[in-house]
């Protein structure tokens, strides 16, 4: 291959694509890339799966290697994942139903309660019910919130 | 004996709070109107300047210890207090804000969102810090997009 240019003058630039080239090379001749791959998508497989089954099943890394740190990214992966699914998916369906008076998951909960929930009641990350607008106009809303009275960024993204 | 997990909770007295608003108007030299509702759960105090142009601030507190403050069209913050340090200090914030936004130091910026969201960041800058909001939801009616200054509190004349 000439990879002379003259002119100066070619968008195409040899070495990119040679590394490319390389790279993909690498990938199909280097069996432990192969490794990488499939332990990364074994921990992501995991995430989910643990996620679902409220963490009884589990996914094992193919090449026996469920520390390795692909697995790892995997598996942090797949439970964000798992977490952002599920949260929609609930929000689509807690629109529909009202809960708010629910006594394991409404606006009076151990859990989501306001004021007081043990997930809704610290000063840096709360998870619950809070309420938008004044008394006569406002509302309901679950939340995720960050912030106290010495932040300078108070943070909120209502869920439902 | 078991406790209520609101009983380490202090609540934040919205009539004093409406007092202190109507002393930062009166040493600013703005119009203001203040006023109270109380709607089962809620309780809030509304403080909004005669022209629709200015922001409008709502404080709510529902059960004891819960402080939300909304103002504008989206900006939303809000507090857990547990002690009276937290209720003085919260009152400390509270003014620098109710300065701020009768001088028009708040600015309120609305994109729209897929399915409906709204991002809503707002930021509320007093002589000491800037404070910043960050708000994402889906039900929050506005009448603008894009980045929007909110006019001062008139001047008493």
């Amino acid at each position: 291959m000439n990879e002379s240019d003259p002119t100066g003058l070619s968008w195409y630039d040899p070495s990119w694509v040679n590394s490319t080239v390389d790279s993909v090379g690498n990938f199909f001749s280097d069996p432990s890339r192969w490794r990488d791959e499939a332990n990364y998508w074994a921990g992501f497989a995991n995430g989910i799966v643990s996620t679902f089954t409220f963490g009884q099943e589990h996914v094992a890394a193919p090449y026996c290697d469920a520390l390795s740190f692909a697995y790892g990214v995997g598996d942090g992966f797949g439970y964000a994942t798992a977490a952002v699914g599920t949260a929609t998916a609930a929000g689509a369906v807690l629109r529909i139903v009202d809960v708010s008076g629910a006594p394991v998951i409404g606006r009076s909960s151990v859990l989501f309660g306001r004021g007081g929930g043990l997930l809704n009641s610290n000063d840096i990350i709360r998870l619950g019910w809070g309420w938008v607008g004044s008394a006569t106009t406002g509302q309901q809303v679950f939340r995720l919130a960050i912030g106290n009275s010495d932040a300078i960024l108070h943070w909120h993204l209502d869920l439902f | 004996m078991s406790r209520s997990p609101t009983s380490n909770r202090k609540a934040l007295d919205l009539r004093a709070a409406q007092v202190v608003a109507e002393a930062v108007g009166t040493e600013l030299g703005v119009l203001l109107q203040t006023r109270v509702e109380t709607q089962q759960p809620a309780t809030s105090l509304v403080i909004e300047g005669p022209q629709p142009e200015t922001a409008r601030i709502i404080l709510t507190t529902i059960e004891p210890g819960t402080l939300f403050l909304d103002i504008g069209t989206g900006i939303h913050g809000e507090w857990v207090l547990r002690s009276d340090k937290e209720v003085s200090e919260v009152t400390d914030v509270l003014r620098q804000i109710f300065a701020a936004v009768f001088q028009g130091n708040v600015v309120e910026e609305i994109q729209e969102r897929p399915f409906g969201r709204l991002t809503i960041s707002g930021s509320i800058t007093t002589p000491s810090k800037t404070y910043k909001f960050k708000h994402y939801s889906a039900d929050i009616p506005h009448t603008f997009t894009g980045t929007h200054r909110y006019a001062p509190y008139p001047a008493v004349e």
